[in-house]
């Protein structure tokens, strides 16, 4: 069942949608990531979800009850603010019993599940001690088992660990997964860290100016992007023009240059062959050659830059065919070597292509 | 350079402004009646001489029951008046808040006549009680102030996040926004009740007979004496001041220093 549904939530801010007729449906126990640049209005959608901010128009579902009318004390909301929003006068252990006095749990109940959250969260020893005595991961511990205490029906996270070091980040990103996990709790976490959304998500919702663009698993995010836009967010900047050569079933064939190849087709790809289509392809997945390839997708270009960075060696390859596209291909270092020359030929396999209409052919936003 | 320039400056200035007090303390506890360098001897002889004094007795009495009520009644209001501005989205909020100010920059003379016409007006006679509203009305805005400075830098996270876990207006003041303003209130308490133990021009308009605080008392003591006594008052009132300051900062503000919206 799904436990969050957004349906046609509209925001403004002075004329600007900032949120713009968003739906999304989150199933229950899963983790969705809102991903996009800052300002595409990841936060304003959280508030919304939490009661903290009012949409202009749509509704929100909560655990199958409409709370759209509801204020934030009400809506049994769980939430880590980007600032973590501990209360400074508190210690760890009082900031977590914060909801449960609110609850009117007392006595011996509330210290034990004081007690079984910080455990929870591996803060044990440090119940006494107060937020500027914490280690920045501590805090965000503290946060996390303030938030999940009284059992929220969501559990919503805003950029938490933004401020962490890398070190500190990935460890704190597992520990969040894993207890997500073993709790089951239904959670909605934003970043503009594609990295970390990936890592994190059950599913991942690309946002651009409040809009979803795509909302599908992670895997399919990174390898399957719909649009240029997601594509690009995802670190996939190899795209080129190219055309539709027949549309046929579940194929699609597409004409690049002097090369043809068929891909499957993409469930949001219609309309008639000679179509302009953009196609992406993700860097790890070309390889370079002196010659061109015998069959299957193939381009022209000349390397302009070579970056080599420890386990990868990073390519720069302007393509001959459109002087104004540059690829970036990254081929493992102990590749040794790809090519002689600069002169170069680039190829991929055929179902590493992704086929999507460019901008200047869409009629609409889709999802 | 510039740095070390500056620190002199500000020591001179701080040795400039203090130096009067270091001289009142001086003439109160030199034996000679006219103050002189080097003293004759070193006495307390000019306190008890202050305190065999009997207005001055009275006056501290009353000084200290003046101070101690009108500071109470003032910070409920102080504190009302802080939260009021720091919680209301308004864009009458700027221009409440210079005429709540108006007290801290409206000179006591004039606070003092307007008080006195104004009860004189309502016909109450009310002994007492008038110098108690009257500095209350004159002191909470000392508390209002430093109050509501503290809460307007307060991360609004916090209240967001007492609200996400299901607190009300009532637990989200009373636990959070209060508790966090403590410096603030401390401050603004403790210079409201040195503002009104210090006061002269409003009390001037509002004491009568029966209502004469300390520093009046010192006014019209010093028409027909001049002798240290007067100064070992004075010194006592400073040394008082400086104390319940370390007192107060003591018992509600040093206990835990903690930096605004530190989370
Ligand atoms: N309270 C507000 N008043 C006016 N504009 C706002 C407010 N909150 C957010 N915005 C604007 O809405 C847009 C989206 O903000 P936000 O949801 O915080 O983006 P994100 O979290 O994705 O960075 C931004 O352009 C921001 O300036
Ligand atoms: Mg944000």
């Amino acid at each position: 069942m799904a436990e969050l549904v957004l349906d046609c939530i509209t925001k403004r801010y002075g004329g600007t949608a900032v949120v713009d007729a968003l739906s999304l449906s989150l199933p229950s126990g899963k983790l969705l990531t809102l991903l996009g640049p800052s300002g595409c209005g990841k936060s304003t959608t959280l508030r919304i979800i939490a009661g903290l901010t009012p949409a202009d128009s749509g509704r929100v579902h909560l655990g199958g009850r409409d709370v759209t009318a509801l204020k934030a004390r009400a809506r049994n909301v769980g939430m880590v603010f980007q600032s973590l929003a501990l209360f400074p006068h508190m210690s760890a252990a009082d900031n977590i019993a914060f909801p449960l006095r609110v609850e009117g749990v007392s006595g011996r109940d509330r210290d034990r599940r004081v007690g079984k959250a910080l455990d929870l969260v591996r803060m044990g020893g440090f119940a006494r001690r107060y937020p500027d005595q914490l280690s920045g991961g501590q805090r965000q511990r503290v946060a996390l088992a303030r938030a999940i205490i009284s059992n929220p029906g969501v559990l919503l996270l805003d950029e938490p660990f933004s401020a962490l070091d890398r070190r500190l980040r990935d460890e704190m990103q597992e520990e969040l997964r894993s207890l997500v996990g073993r709790l089951g709790i239904t959670t909605v976490f934003v970043t503009h860290d594609q990295e970390e959304a990936i890592r994190l998500s059950d599913l991942v919702a690309v946002m651009r100016a409040g809009r979803i663009e795509q909302l599908a698993g992670p895997r399919v995010v990174y390898n399957a992007p719909r649009t240029p836009f997601v594509a690009d967010f995802m670190g996939s900047v190899n795209f080129v023009e190219a055309e539709i050569a027949n549309l046929a079933g579940d194929q699609v064939t597409v004409r690049l240059g002097q090369s043809a190849f068929a891909v499957p087709r993409p469930t949001d790809l219609d309309g008639a062959p000679d179509l302009g289509v953009l196609i992406n392809v993700r860097p790890e997945r070309v390889t370079l050659a002196d010659t061109p390839p015998a069959a299957g997708p193939a381009l022209a270009g000349t390397v302009t830059n070579r970056v080599f960075d420890g386990a990868f060696v990073t390519y720069t390859v302007r393509l001959s065919e459109r002087p104004e596209r540059s690829w970036i291909i990254r081929r493992l270092s102990s590749e040794g070597p790809a090519t002689a020359s600069d002169a170069v030929w680039l190829t991929w396999p055929a179902d590493a292509t992704q086929v999507m209409v460019s901008h200047a052919n869409r009629s609409s936003n889709s999802r | 350079m510039s740095r070390g320039l500056f620190a002199w400056v500000s020591t001179l200035l701080q040795v400039w402004l203090l130096l009067p007090l270091a001289a009142i303390v001086y003439a109160s506890v030199a034996t000679d009646a006219v103050p002189v360098f080097p003293p004759t001897g070193i006495t307390l002889h000019w306190y008890a001489a202050a305190y065999d004094v009997g207005s001055f007795r009275r006056g501290l009495e009353i000084s200290l029951i003046v101070a101690c009520l009108s500071t109470v009644l003032a910070m409920p209001v102080g504190l009302t008046a802080a939260l009021a501005l720091a919680r209301w989205q308004s864009p009458w909020r700027a221009p409440i808040e210079t005429a709540l100010m108006a007290p801290i920059f409206v000179p006591g003379l004039v606070i003092g006549i307007a008080l006195m016409m104004a009860v004189a007006a309502s016909g109450l006679d009310i002994g007492f009680g008038r110098l108690i509203l009257g500095h209350t009305l004159m002191i909470f805005p000392y508390i209002a102030r430093t109050t509501y400075a503290s809460l307007a830098v307060q991360d609004a996270s916090l209240e967001e996040a007492a609200r996400t876990m299901g607190a009300g207006e009532f637990r989200i003041v009373w636990s959070v926004q209060l508790p966090l303003a403590r410096p603030g209130i401390v401050a603004g308490t403790i210079f409201a009740f040195i503002m009104s133990f210090d006061d002269v021009p409003v009390a001037l308009f509002l004491a009568d007979a029966r209502t004469t605080t300390l520093p009046l008392a010192v006014l019209s003591y010093l028409e027909y004496n001049f002798d240290p006594a007067v100064a070992a008052v004075s010194a006592a009132q400073v040394i008082f001041t400086f104390f319940a300051a370390v007192l107060l900062e003591r018992l509600f503000g040093l206990k835990r220093l903690w930096g605004a919206g530190n989370g």
